[in-house]
């Protein structure tokens, strides 16, 4: 629909690619022309604006995140260590450590990181920036391997 | 302290559960809210959400460290999600009967209203998104995928192409019949 040239009258594909800035210069330069004689094109060319601005506009993006999420993150995570304990046992794809499984894991994990604990940072972080919906992910993680750490060993 | 994606993945590929809260924590809810933009339900969405994750899992040891994750991500739910629609036939038929119907690509009021049950949960109580959230809702899936990934993502037609996997004519048809619809949509609700 893009093939005719933008000089030619009244083409609401035309009038898109213009909102978008997908003509060339010649062409944009061309269509302006029009535009200065065409009140239908240049509504087109407005309505299009404003479209493509709402479109790409945060507010429009932020649907409620559903609580739900939380509970897929805590599958999730004990799918990780599901994983990460198997890839220990089989020698597979977590090929770098892979004797960093489960809560041994996390031990040896922690001590790679200086002063403060992972565990007790993420929870700040997370306090601080995260939304409700995702916030309990490092909480969790925080009390899991927080004092359970020292408490299993 | 903000992660960067080279850490996240560098801690998820040493096996340490903190690194994969942290993909979490900054994807999860980025994944969710892109599902749920292809696919205009919450149900869906969060299924695809927890499938895309699990994809993860599965593939994170081979992925190339000081790769960015976000492509990545937005590959594998944009994957998942046309195979979704493409497995739904009441969702592809729609595609096909925008396709050979008037073309003019009109979505009336009748229309928006049963396509929009999903999108009454605004929390903005924002008229005009409200208006623009049931008028994407009503546009066929592909159609809608494309504007997503062209408005929201701001791939160019090339890369939309490429990631749905159809030809370059196809997107440019799907994008303007699409922005057209939503433009009438939009133009016939503001005048009630
Ligand atoms: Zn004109």
């Amino acid at each position: 629909m893009t093939k005719q040239s933008p000089g030619t009258a009244c083409d609401d594909g035309i009038a898109q690619l213009y909102a978008e800035g997908g003509l060339t210069g010649a062409e944009a330069l061309l269509y302006e022309r029009h535009l200065t004689v065409c009140t239908a094109c240049r509504r087109a060319v407005a309505g299009y604006k404003e479209l493509f601005w709402d479109l790409g506009r945060p507010g429009y993006r932020s649907e409620p995140v559903p609580d739900e999420l939380q509970r897929i993150s805590d599958d999730l995570m004990a799918r990780w260590d599901e994983a990460v304990a198997d890839n220990a046992e089989g020698g597979g794809a977590f090929s770098l450590v892979p004797a960093l499984a489960g809560v041994r894991g996390v031990a040896r994990g922690l001590q790679l990181i200086p002063g403060v604990s992972a565990a007790g940072r993420l929870a700040l972080e997370t306090a601080r920036r995260t939304p409700k919906a995702v916030l309990s992910v490092a909480s969790r993680l925080a009390r899991r391997i927080g004092p359970g750490v020292r408490g299993r060993r | 302290m903000d992660w960067t994606d080279s850490e996240v993945v560098a801690a998820c590929r040493r096996g340490r559960p903190e690194g994969f809260a942290q993909l979490l924590l900054r994807y999860q809810e980025r994944v969710y809210r892109r599902a749920y933009s292809f696919l205009h339900s919450r149900e869906e969405a969060l299924d695809l959400t927890q499938d895309v994750f699990l994809r993860v899992i599965e593939a994170l040891p081979r992925f190339e460290e000081g790769r960015p994750l976000w492509p990545w991500l937005r590959r594998i739910t944009t994957n998942l999600c046309l195979n979704r629609l493409r497995s739904n036939p009441t969702l592809v038929s729609l595609d096909e009967a925008f396709a050979s119907g008037d073309g003019s690509g009109a979505v009336t009021r009748a229309d928006l209203l049963a396509a929009g049950t999903d999108v009454a949960e605004s929390a903005l109580g924002n008229v005009f998104g409200d208006d623009l959230r049931r008028a994407m809702a009503a546009l066929p899936p592909l159609h809608r995928v494309a504007v997503v990934l062209r408005h929201q993502e701001d791939l160019s037609y090339e890369d939309i192409a490429r990631l749905m996997d159809l030809p370059l004519g196809t997107i440019k048809t799907y994008l303007f019949r699409a922005r057209r619809s939503l433009r009438q949509s939009l133009a016939a609700s503001w005048e009630g």
